[in-house]
């Protein structure tokens, strides 16, 4: 069963670029998103309200903060926008879980950190839905999205830094994680770049 | 019968009195709290239950009032689709607006769990009035905003009722101010056409506010940024 669900998220009249940075949009769309969960997994949460509209307001100042000015930027951002919403999540963690599935399986990530599971789910349908509206992209994410070892060390990172969160994002989108400095957004050509450089001045 | 010359009007006094009596249900309101908090520790005896017996239908009314979250007439639906883009200096207007502020601060209030503050109507005219009198005719609408919020605020236009033993402290202070920019931001927000799910907005900007407690403080007397502030979140609502 796949994590993504096309179709799922609708921004109306408007470019989906736009309206995710509309709180009543959030709202909506994660608790659509809550919903398919609780179908899917069987994993019933509440969502604090509070807590989420702080979370929103965390993603939207740091999204502002970065965001470029060239649209030759534009398709990078969107991954980079999409971890930022997943570190905002995780450290606001607006969901409550109120029951989880009858027979839990310790191997499916759903299960081991159901409100993680829930942060990524949205995160990655919001950046695959841009992604496709946007830029004609097809998504496709990376297997190590059902890996139960790499969500060990998700859930372990970002306890300690969330922001960690956003180089766990690219990983399971299948893009490549900046590790160093995770929210400090660089496009991948300034990535590459940078690559070439540290090669070039290594003994 | 023959009229007496001392009598300013039904309307002149009709805001006051309303004001003065709904400080006396909240006082009800926090006596009966007082009791029922008390009972565990206090093993009450049957009289403190009569008493609620009592109290309880004498609150009743407020307690409706605020259960009921915002609710919102046709013509008042409106006034918050129209928001702050029109405002005049008609007594109605002040009117409509006290009104209306009066019933998005009580719903904040309630979001942050304050309730047992009392809501002036009164003060929010006088306050309307004194930030009528701020703008310049080349103000936009959040400025405007932004010298209504700054009035509201020094009119006091939440406090506890007359007569409560307790002073307002600096987190009081600081929930009414979260609860008087949720209002000004839900009456900044652009609507086509009027919302059904007003409540639902006010709810949002309720929320959005308690996040801005330290950007409130940092520009609350800087009206140019008081006023951006505003505006660049009735946007995003």
């Amino acid at each position: 069963m796949s994590i993504l669900k096309r179709g799922l998220l609708q921004s109306g009249d408007q470019p989906l670029r736009k309206t995710v940075r509309r709180l009543r949009w959030f709202k909506t769309s994660f608790t659509e998103q809550i919903d398919r969960l609780a179908q899917e997994k069987g994993l019933e949460f509440t969502i604090n309200e509070p807590r989420q509209a702080a979370a929103f307001i965390d993603w939207l100042r740091a999204f502002e903060a970065q965001k470029p000015t060239s649209s030759d930027n534009r398709r990078d951002y969107v991954g980079f926008a999409a971890g930022l919403m997943l570190r905002a999540l995780i450290k606001h963690n607006p969901l409550e879980l109120v029951a989880g599935p009858d027979q839990s399986n310790p191997n499916d990530p759903a299960h081991f950190w159901p409100q993680g599971y829930a942060y990524v789910a949205y995160c990655l349908n919001v950046r695959a839905a841009v992604l496709e509206q946007d830029f004609d992209e097809n998504v496709e994410l990376a297997p190590v999205l059902a890996d139960i070892k790499t969500w060990q060390s998700f859930k372990e990172n970002v306890r300690e830094d969330p922001s960690l969160g956003i180089a766990f994002l690219d990983l399971f989108a299948g893009d490549s994680p900046q590790w160093t400095m995770p929210d400090l957004f660089r496009a991948k050509d300034v990535k590459l770049i940078a690559s070439h450089l540290m090669s070039i001045e290594s003994p | 019968m023959e009229r007496d010359p001392y009598f300013p009007g039904r309307r002149a006094i009709a805001l006051p009195v309303k004001d003065a009596l709904r400080g006396t249900r909240a006082l009800f309101k926090r006596a009966t709290r007082a009791l029922v908090s008390s009972e565990p520790a206090t093993n009450l005896p049957v009289e403190g239950r009569a008493a609620r017996g009592w109290l309880d239908p004498q609150i009743g009314h407020l307690a409706f009032e605020i259960a009921q979250g915002l609710r919102l007439d046709p013509r008042q639906r409106l006034e918050v689709t129209s928001g702050l883009r029109h405002v005049t200096d008609t007594e109605r207007a002040g009117a409509a607006f006290a009104k209306l502020v009066r019933q998005g601060l009580i719903f904040s209030l309630q979001r942050f769990d304050a309730e047992t503050y009392l809501v002036s109507e009164t003060l929010a005219a006088a306050a309307y009035w004194s930030g009528l009198r701020k703008l310049n005719e080349d103000d936009v609408t959040a400025v405007l905003a932004a010298h209504l919020y700054r009035s509201l605020i020094r009119h006091h236009i939440a406090a506890f009722a007359p007569g409560t033993p307790i002073g307002m402290e600096d987190h009081d202070l600081e929930v009414v101010k979260c609860a008087t920019l949720a209002t000004m931001i839900w009456l900044l927000i652009e609507r086509p056409e009027p919302q059904e799910n007003e409540d639902e907005i006010l709810g949002l900007c309720a929320d959005v506010a308690m996040s801005l407690k330290a950007e409130i403080e940092a520009v609350e007397n800087d009206v140019p940024a008081l006023a951006r502030l505003m505006a660049s979140y009735a946007d995003v609502i």
